[in-house]
């Protein structure tokens, strides 16, 4: 039996690249790892196990608390975390689902090849970031009052169809076609709004990004037909979620949970656990909070794909729709969703807790749109600006294994204070547009802080995701353009 | 007074040391500020704060969720922290000041939120030291 030890945390090896650490002190049932052992090595170079270790003492937890291979220290929870709770006898955690609720990527697709945007880089680049609000302070795509956010909670991207910034296939292409009817803006502060006003149509900072991509490799030629993706094909990523609003409201639930169920709390090993019980109040209204949060992020994504489709018009002086920039499909990261799944033979309602994770449907799911019935829904897993992305399809296995997920992206390895000291923004820049790669940033700390070498190998983490049978690999793609905010 | 910002494998932790409990978390306060931008920037409005909840950290984390809050709504980086403290009964009550600089006249970077992970109010032999895990 292969063993791997960290600290005083030790994991036994149950088949390749699945790991478990087993049940003691406060936990409810195992934990398990999805890794290689150089991604394991990696994993536990910082707290990353222990809060997984946290996690799986969250009451109602269903089989074993789940850390995907691109998972790294969060707070509270893991990022790369699965949490599934049971709905009825267990709880909802506010920090298993992040500040930044319903962060997530959509991919737009284009009929552009490589050679079409060749010496037009310089000029998208600018165009984009001239166009799409990047950083702090710089306001939205557009100038929302408070009633728009009321409508934009409630009704999600059907507020975008409306209001002539969304087509209805967008509706088709996004997870709960763009709405989650379950929100209710009543449960969402005053502070939060007030806050998500200004916000509407704007990436954000981070590892928050627009970036134009070439697709250079196919892996199943079926599926990628399928999804409408071919060799050389130009598409744009979209990686930005509920902004302060979502920011705001995690924070105000937190706080009212400490308050109100400080019982619960003073059992778990750390504040950012804090959790409010299955059909308590609490657990009904931060839910329905949640949702409204996850539907403005579908939104603002939505703004940004607007503003892009004008900004391809401009550059290529061609209507959007000629340019062929249909939406491939919008996934969540950041999110809790009560969903059906077996456990030991029975049908359970659970709040799965995907945080930092993407839900990864099989074929046959009656989740999904018609379009992935058949192929599985598509699965975006963004690299870093200096690597690879991959797009994958949700797996057979992945809902046997994780709940239906898989990764969401390379994960971090190197701290931003470590990367600052190590990488110089101009070196970075200088060294990717060597590699073709364009990259504008409002800040040179955010280029430094995401160089390429602060983030784990993507590739491997899709091939294990891949090996696993919970995310198949369709196609990879390499930047073109990269906006950070 | 004087404050660190620390590693964290996704985010931004700061610490901060300092003689008196006040001087400590006006650190904290700096260290969000330069978390946001590197530059040393002063501000010339002055925002007045004033907030209560139940424990230190508590107080701790409604200070930073409330500059954080001010700096999306008033669109100004808050700077030059000045805080008093005081408690009554279970209640602690802190008075503070900041100066804002406009988010237009700078280039920054998003601090997300104030997290509660690895939080630490701590009394030392020579002051205090405060500990803030903050989601980028």
């Amino acid at each position: 039996m292969t063993t791997f030890k960290s600290g005083n945390i030790s994991l036994t090896q149950i088949e390749e690249f699945v790991w478990e650490i087993p049940r003691s002190g406060d936990m409810l049932v195992p934990a398990r790892i999805f890794a290689s052992e150089t991604l394991l090595e990696q994993i536990s170079q910082d707290k990353t196990l222990e809060q997984l270790k946290n996690t799986a003492s969250l009451p109602g937890i269903q089989k074993y608390a789940i850390c995907m291979p691109d998972g790294h220290q969060g707070y509270g929870f893991p990022v790369g975390g699965v949490v599934a709770t049971d709905a009825n006898n267990g709880c909802i955690s506010p920090g298993g689902v992040g500040y930044d609720i319903n962060c997530g990527v959509r991919m737009i697709k284009t009929n552009l090849s490589y050679s079409d945007l060749r010496g037009k880089e310089e000029s998208l680049g600018k165009l984009l970031f001239n166009k799409v609000p990047a950083g702090l302070g710089k306001g939205g795509v557009l100038n929302t009052s408070l009633e728009d956010i009321e409508e934009i909670l409630s009704l999600g991207v059907e507020w975008a169809l409306s209001n002539g910034y969304a087509v209805p296939e967008d509706l088709d292409f996004c997870e709960d076609r763009g709405r989650r009817t379950d929100a209710d803006p009543t449960k969402i502060s005053l502070r939060a709004k007030q806050r998500g006003k200004n916000q509407v149509g704007s990436l954000g900072s981070g590892n928050h990004f627009l970036e134009v991509q070439r697709v250079v490799e196919i892996f199943r030629e079926d599926v990628a037909h399928s999804y409408g993706l071919s060799q050389d094909q130009i598409v744009i990523l979209i990686h930005t979620g509920s902004r302060g609003l979502g920011h705001q409201t995690c924070t105000d639930y937190l706080r009212k949970i400490e308050m109100e169920h400080a019982t619960l709390l003073s059992k778990l090993p750390d504040k950012e656990l804090a959790a409010a019980p299955s059909g308590s109040q609490l657990a009904s209204d931060y839910y329905a909070a949640m949702c409204a949060c996850i539907n403005f992020a579908w939104t603002n994504r939505q703004i940004i794909t607007y503003a892009v489709r004008l900004v391809f018009e401009e550059l290529f002086n061609k209507p959007w729709e000629d340019l062929g920039m249909d939406l491939l499909y919008d996934v969540a990261h950041n999110i809790a969703k009560k969903e059906f799944h077996m456990v030991n033979g029975t049908q359970r309602e659970l709040f799965v807790h995907r945080k930092g994770a993407t839900r990864a449907f099989p074929a046959g799911n009656p989740e999904l749109p018609s379009a992935f019935k058949t192929v599985g829904q598509p699965v975006i897993i963004p690299g870093s600006m200096g690597s690879d992305s991959y797009i994958l399809r949700g797996g057979d296995a992945s809902l046997d294994l994780t709940f239906g997920s898989t990764a969401h992206g390379a994960g971090r390895i190197l701290s931003r204070t470590k990367a600052k000291k190590l990488f110089k923004a101009s070196e970075i820049q200088a060294k990717l547009k060597e590699q073709n790669i364009h990259v504008t940033a409002t800040l040179d700390a955010t280029i430094s802080e995401e160089a390429p070498g602060v983030y784990k190998d993507v590739s491997e983490v899709v091939n294990i995701s891949d090996f696993l049978g919970i995310g198949d690999k369709v196609a990879r793609t390499y930047p073109v353009v990269n906006i950070k905010g | 007074m004087e404050f660190h910002l620390r590693d964290h494998t996704a985010d931004i932790a700061v610490e901060s040391l300092a003689p008196t409990l006040e001087e400590a978390f006006s650190g904290i306060a700096e260290g969000l500020s330069q978390a946001h931008s590197p530059n040393s920037l002063s501000g010339t409005k002055k925002f007045h704060l004033n907030i209560s909840s139940e424990s230190l950290e508590s107080l701790l984390f409604d200070f930073l969720d409330m500059l954080i809050y001010e700096r999306d709504v008033y669109n100004v980086l808050p700077t030059n922290h000045k805080v008093s403290i005081t408690q009554k009964d279970d209640i602690w009550n802190l008075e503070g000041t900041y100066y804002g600089v406009p988010l237009d006249t700078i280039e920054s970077r998003e601090i997300k939120a104030v997290t509660y992970s690895d939080m630490e109010v701590k009394k030392t032999p020579n002051g205090w030291r405060l500990y803030v895990v903050f989601d980028v």
